[in-house]
């Protein structure tokens, strides 16, 4: 379960208010999306579920773990190679590597990806590993920063238990949250949705 | 692993993360180059050979009666350390900023690996460097070790200390993140470097008195020659340029996180 309690983001200039005393419950096993338009801060708001950025004010309580936006391909240094990093991050959040690796080249599909240094990758595998990454760590809510693309159809159909939630979701939890752009996909990917709105946008 | 069906947040302690970090940095700091990780303990090498070779062409000799390489590598050590250790957790509190998002890892254990790193390099460099000159040259071995070790730990704490004040004024002002190398610049001279303590006259060993890195310094040499007794000889002046700025760096931080002064986005 994750709640949101009364919870305030500003917008950088501090001048409009993205979240205004906003309070959000999401169950366990459960889909939200964010329906937002671009620049009205839906990745501060998946930051915000994730931990790594605090509210202005409010209360954020989480129960088990929440991972890193999927999608999010910073931490990978590019000199190393995926699996190289997989192995540090391993190190970091104390998961052991092996089933992690596991899943990430399942995800992958083509495993030399993985050997090979993060800087020779094209932007769409470096993708492709910064979701394998965030997918191969277990967590008992997943948040998606990021359209989850998995490009051709083999990969799709290699993920579809992925969005379908019955791989991601462990034996109490709740499926990822995601945020789109697309009024269409969030309905279809999501059990309910919620839509932002910003001065910008209005 | 689980929890009443829960995954923990925090599977590793701050020391698992803090070794953790430290492996990723040997691993990245300086990849891609040919010498690698090398570099980390030529840097002092090649500062301790270019002062020598400084010495030898003004024709100064070594203030204290040993060997030159061995009276520049007891003032250079204590200043190496201390610059590279603020100059590296200035650098990881930027350039690994997007571990952040990997929960537990938290700013301190970014700065602390970077710190901690540092000081293994240092050691392994001192190490080399102390061996080396002792076994080319024959020099004399420190009289007192403990000592010796004592003014190597304090310039990395003060290193240290600044170090972590400095990278977090950093992460919120790019003006002092640039400034820094440049105000830290005249504390080469003033370090003892090329002088001791004893050599100075009285107004200006009244003045360089307030020059931490010199009082490190002056304690390694006091300990490792045993004609030498260094005049100052002052804990207090080690120790508080070392707590004070730590101590300042976590209410700078505090301040960051609440009023959300960072210049990155998380």
């Amino acid at each position: 379960m994750i709640l949101l309690r009364r919870v305030v983001l500003l917008t950088p200039d501090r001048l409009g208010c993205i979240l205004d005393h906003q309070d959000l419950l999401i169950h366990d096993r459960e889909r939200v999306g964010v329906l937002a338009p671009s620049g009205s801060g839906r990745s501060s708001i998946a930051r915000i579920i994730c931990g790594s950025e605090d509210p202005h004010s409010g209360k954020v309580f989480r129960t088990g773990r929440v991972s890193w936006p999927l999608g999010y391909a910073g931490f990978l240094h590019p000199d190393l190679t995926p699996r190289r990093n997989i192995e540090h991050l391993c190190g970091l959040t104390g998961f052991p590597p092996e089933p992690v690796l596991r899943i990430a080249s399942w995800l992958c599909l083509d495993r030399s990806i993985l050997d090979r240094p993060v800087a020779s990758l094209t932007p769409s595998q470096r993708g492709l590993v910064a979701e394998a990454c965030g997918l191969g760590f277990p967590a008992d809510h997943y948040v998606a920063d990021e359209k989850l693309l998995f490009g051709k159809r083999r990969r799709k159909r290699a993920a579809r238990p992925y969005s379908a939630g019955d791989c991601l979701t462990r034996d109490s939890s709740s499926c990822p949250a995601t945020r789109t752009r697309s009024r269409s996909g969030a309905p279809r990917y999501t059990h309910c949705s919620m839509g932002v709105s910003s001065p910008a946008s209005l | 692993m689980s929890e009443g069906g829960r995954i923990p947040q925090t599977l590793t302690s701050p020391a698992e993360r803090v070794l953790a970090l430290m492996r990723r940095d040997r691993d990245t700091r300086f990849s891609g180059g040919v010498l690698g990780y090398v570099w980390a303990y030529l840097i002092p090498f090649s500062w301790i050979a270019f002062v020598v070779a400084l010495l030898e062409l003004t024709g100064r000799p070594a203030p204290i009666h040993t060997d030159p390489a061995l009276f520049v590598a007891t003032g250079l050590l204590p200043y190496i350390l201390f610059r590279q250790t603020i100059s590296s957790m200035m650098r990881a509190a930027i350039a690994h900023r997007r571990l952040l998002h990997v929960r537990p890892v938290r700013l301190s254990d970014l700065l602390l690996a970077s710190a901690a790193q540092e000081l293994v390099n240092l050691a392994v460099s001192a190490l080399i460097v102390f061996g080396l000159i002792l076994l080319l040259t024959g020099a004399e071995r420190p009289d007192d070790p403990v000592r010796v070790l004592e003014g190597l730990f304090l310039a990395w704490a003060m290193g240290v200390g600044l170090g972590r004040l400095c990278a977090v004024l950093g992460l919120m002002s790019d003006l002092l993140a640039r400034a820094v190398p440049i105000l830290l610049r005249p504390t080469f001279w003033v370090s003892g470097i090329f002088f001791t303590a004893t050599e100075l006259s009285g107004a200006l060993r009244d003045l360089l008195w307030w020059s931490p890195l010199l009082h490190a310094s002056e304690r390694i040499r006091d300990g490792w020659f045993m004609g030498y007794t260094s005049p100052f000889d002052d804990l207090t002046m080690l120790v508080v340029p070392a707590l004070f700025p730590w101590v300042l760096s976590f209410l700078a931080e505090m301040g960051m996180i609440r009023g959300r002064m960072s210049r990155y986005a998380p």
